[in-house]
């Protein structure tokens, strides 16, 4: 569903020749598939991950750029063209990389917009305090469980309505 | 007003010592479960066994705005974490970092963070030492071939020629002095420079002018 409305935006995009590129760093679970998907529906990607194993994981269909090296080192943003990019994503496992390559990202090369895994759910605040538009794992978790919950109980509600009739 | 150090080995052991005598409360965070029992038993200081970019441990801090926060962990960004989880959320004034990689000063100092340029430091320490290095290859490669000698002589405290200038040395044909190194300088050296104790002179010479060099300067 989501995936559909982002390629119409990507549509909207290159009928004014414009190609979005994004970076994405940590070839992780999380990161492989965000790379595959963003590459496959046309977007500009490059992947970074310190480990040459964990791109070696891409499929083969992955139509980005791939970096190994430590994107918390300027020289691996440079070989990323960090300056030239329109977002960035953050997905490594470790909270402290994601917020340093974050904000090197947004206050170094002027990314205008900023994507972060936050892995620890407590440190959620100060992400989105800097600026830093969040996805965590656990509170997505928890609002879909709530969400699921409230409409079993709207259910449930409706069918004892219904049974009283 | 306490200090609070994070991370580190062994300087925190010795900057905490020293605070602890001038009358400070010292607070020490540390991963390392052996260090921290080592410390509490040997400094004054308050020991916390833990990782310091999780919130819940600093909380245990009681950190004040006045507070002074010392990060000495060896990942810039772990200490940029830390510095700004204690800006954020109790509004430390001053966050002091060991910054390994001299290239990200540029991001501490968008956020007011000060930062230790250890690399750096070290940098300016050795770099006469090898330029000086660069320098006589050089000039070996040079004079090998032409029957020459290149000389590196330190100048003692109690040097005869100390204190006196190039001029007044009346160095004889074929040997000069070439360059002097002098603490973190290189000085290509005049008739009027002055030679000072703990300085290095490096010297070329005429390979048959190699002993009285050396009888010359090391007086």
């Amino acid at each position: 569903m989501l995936t559909k409305k982002v390629t119409e935006e990507v549509k909207n995009l290159r009928s004014i020749n414009y190609k979005f590129y994004v970076i994405v760093v940590g070839c992780g679970k999380i990161g492989l598939e965000v790379a595959s998907r963003l590459s496959h529906i046309g977007f500009n990607v490059t992947i970074i991950d310190k480990n040459p194993d964990s791109i070696s994981r891409l499929p083969e269909d992955y139509g980005g750029f791939v970096i190994v090296g430590d994107a918390t080192e300027r020289e691996t943003m440079e070989r990323a063209k960090a300056s030239k990019a329109d977002m960035l994503i953050a997905t490594t496992e470790d909270d402290t990389t994601n917020y340093f390559v974050s904000l090197v990202g947004a206050k170094i090369y002027g990314i205008p917009s900023i994507i972060s895994l936050v892995n620890n759910r407590e440190n959620v605040q100060l992400f989105e305090r800097s600026g830093i538009n969040i996805i965590s794992p656990i509170n997505l978790a928890v609002e879909s469980f709530e969400r699921s919950i409230l409409e079993g109980l709207e259910h449930s509600i409706d069918y004892m309505a219904g049974d009283r009739k | 007003m306490k200090v609070i150090i994070i991370g580190g080995e062994r300087v925190p052991y010795f900057l905490a010592k020293k605070l602890v005598a001038q009358g400070y409360i010292v607070y020490f965070v540390n991963k390392n479960r052996e260090l921290c029992e080592e410390y509490s038993r040997t400094l004054g200081a308050e020991i916390i066994n833990g990782d310091g970019t999780d919130k819940a441990i600093l909380d245990q801090l009681q950190i004040e705005p006045d507070d002074i926060i010392v990060l000495l962990t060896e990942r810039d960004r772990k200490n940029f974490f830390i510095a700004r989880l204690v800006q954020e959320y109790y509004n430390v004034k001053n966050v002091v970092t060991l910054l390994n990689n001299t290239e990200n000063e540029d991001l501490f100092e968008k956020f007011g963070i000060r930062t230790l340029k250890v690399t750096d430091l070290i940098m300016s320490n050795i770099e006469p030492l090898l330029f000086e290095n660069e320098v006589v290859a050089a000039l070996e490669d040079e004079a090998n071939t032409k029957g020459a000698s290149v000389l590196r002589i330190d100048i003692d405290w109690d040097s005869k020629i100390a204190r006196k200038n190039i001029r007044e040395l009346s160095i004889p044909e074929g040997i000069i002095v070439v360059g002097i190194v002098r603490g973190d300088k290189f000085l290509i050296p005049r008739g009027e420079t002055i030679i000072e104790p703990g300085d290095k002179l490096i010297i070329v010479c005429n390979e048959d002018k190699k002993a009285q060099a050396i009888e010359m300067f090391s007086l």
